[in-house]
């Protein structure tokens, strides 16, 4: 057993893999048990396969507009109908995934580092600095966020890229105010008062001792925040300051489809659903996320 | 090796001022076990965070041998006095192995991090190399208590402060840690200063023993005293009467 450990550098860092690697099985086992979780899995799955294959499986070019067959109610031959413009809805939507998709996963890539970063230098900090960086959190967290971004958009000009800005200029400051919470419990404990006394410099506390017993929390706020990320990015479609036509968006079809409504319901209502469907989904995963990752029972 | 003088602490201002330390002077020398006993609230705990370097509020005078301490330490600085904690359950991190938590404060000295430093300080607290690999999730409250001297005395400090390091363990595994501590403290030459509300665990660990009370050094005693009930103070006799009524309950 004394000799068991190993000088070599190289099966240090194949082993600190295997942690990882077991690490990672324990979690997905308790995840599996997740119902809820498992379903909003799986959705979100078929979802990013759709969309990936979008141009594979698309019945019809979204694109394509056909005069002769405006407005036809769902059939064999248009499963979701068509639009105002004789687009096949089935068509759009599978394209429009790839749209929400893509602007759900810009946003946490943006979102969750900042927020990270923002919260922990708070937390960790205190003082001047905490009450600076929280002051900037309590104004956007007064702001409606929709109201926020709509106002982004507008002086910035409408487009899925500016969307995406837009959201994610409303999306960080939850997840800087829950990165500040869990510092300011972490800070307090006994292994950083250690580290401090061992000369441990702010940068390394921060990255080696801290980061790591946030991630958990924070990985499940940005999964639940995605849900309203996909609303937002609806909203701003529907009004017309997302994604512009005529490429395909889900708000955005809800939007021409409103006009429509009451007789050709089929336009409006499956895009809705698909809204509803991944939001859902989202959130289901985010909960099942939260109970895997809690470290009382890994 | 340590020399304390006129040593004040204060928090806030105005009418918020609080003091919890204030005229503290003791001196201990090389090798000793200087116990501090008090109830709690008393600036015990305060005065292990200003000689480690916890506290930036402080004035007066820290000495650590024969260098005077500044309140706000860096770098190699640090290295002189390390410190046990009290709580076995939030001593080590938990999302770090026991290798990790004795490699990180030789990465921050600049110190060599090789597995065989890492060996001999877990054979020297009476563990296992092989617990390198592990979770402090997957150890005893002893043998957490066991890394966490690990990990002080990795850095080879001259003052080891103790801030009731047994206090949270069964009494077998209590007896196990002090005499651990003081194997240690002969092996190395040690200083510690050990603050406890266990008459008992300081009159056996400690050679001198002073009694705080709200912020102050209310009298000195030596270990023989304390066992033999010779106190001045009445606030003494009370601690220790009431102490021995424990015992015998």
């Amino acid at each position: 057993m004394l000799h068991g450990v190993v000088e070599n550098a190289g099966a240090k860092a194949a082993d600190a893999e295997s942690r990882q690697v077991s690490r990672l099985l324990s979690f997905w086992r308790i995840f599996r048990t997740d119902f809820s979780g498992m379903l909003g899995l799986a959705a979100v799955g078929i979802l990013i396969v759709l969309a990936l294959l979008a141009p594979v499986i698309a019945p019809y070019d979204p694109y394509l507009q056909s005069l002769q067959s405006t407005l036809l109610p769902p059939s064999a031959r248009h499963l979701a109908g068509t639009d105002e413009l004789g687009r096949d809805v089935l068509s759009r939507m599978l394209y429009g995934a790839r749209t929400t998709l893509l602007v759900v996963v810009s946003v946490s890539v943006l979102v969750a580092p900042i927020g990270l970063l923002i919260g922990i230098c708070a937390g960790y900090f205190g003082g001047w600095i905490d009450r600076t960086l929280m002051r900037v959190v309590d104004i956007f967290l007064a702001l409606p966020s929709l109201v926020l971004a709509l106002g982004f958009v507008a002086a910035l000009g409408a487009g899925t890229e500016n969307a995406v800005l837009a959201i994610a200029l409303t999306a960080w400051p939850p997840i800087a105010r829950l990165a500040r919470a869990e510092t300011l419990t972490i800070r307090s404990s006994d292994y950083i008062a250690a580290a401090r006394m061992y000369g441990a410099s702010s940068f390394r506390i921060i990255t080696a001792h801290v980061v790591p017993l946030c991630m958990p929390s924070i990985i499940v706020r940005v999964t639940l925040s995605m849900a309203s990320v996909i609303l937002t990015a609806a909203g701003l479609g529907f009004l017309g300051l997302g994604a512009q036509p005529p490429s395909a968006e889900w708000g955005t079809m809800i939007s021409t489809g409103r006009k429509v409504m009451i007789d050709h319901w089929w336009v409006a209502a499956f895009p809705g659903i698909a809204i509803l469907v991944t939001s859902l989904s989202f959130n289901l995963i985010g909960d099942a996320l939260r109970d895997a990752l809690d470290p009382r029972k890994a | 090796m340590i020399e304390i003088r006129d040593l004040e602490l204060t928090f806030g201002t105005g009418r918020h001022l609080v003091r919890p330390l204030s005229d503290l002077a003791f001196s201990v020398g090389k090798g000793e076990t200087y116990g501090i006993v008090g109830e709690s609230g008393c600036g015990k705990s305060s005065l292990l965070r200003c000689i480690g370097g916890m506290e930036k509020g402080w004035t007066g005078a820290i000495e650590i041998a024969g260098q005077p301490v500044p309140r706000i330490r860096r770098g190699s600085e640090c290295r002189v006095v390390q410190m046990v904690f009290q709580d076995p359950y939030g001593t080590l991190h938990p999302r770090h192995t026991i290798g990790m938590a004795l490699s990180e404060p030789l990465r921050a000295q600049g110190m060599e991090r090789s597995t065989s430093r890492i060996a001999d300080a877990l054979r020297a607290v009476g563990l296992n190399p092989a617990f390198a690999e592990r979770y402090p999730h997957q150890l005893s409250g002893g043998q957490r208590q066991r890394v966490a001297i690990a990990r002080a005395l990795i850095l080879k400090p001259d003052v080891v402060l103790l801030d009731e390091p047994t206090s949270a363990l069964d009494v077998s595994v209590q007896a196990e840690i002090l005499n651990l501590l003081a194997d240690l403290r002969e092996q190395l030459g040690l200083t510690y200063i050990l603050v406890s509300h266990d008459l008992a665990v300081v009159a056996h660990m400690c050679g001198r023993i002073a009694v705080m009370q709200s912020g102050k050094v209310l009298e000195e005693l030596s270990a023989s005293d304390l066992r033999h009930g010779r106190a001045t103070a009445e606030y003494t006799i009370e601690l220790i009467e009431s102490s021995q009524l424990k015992t015998a309950a």
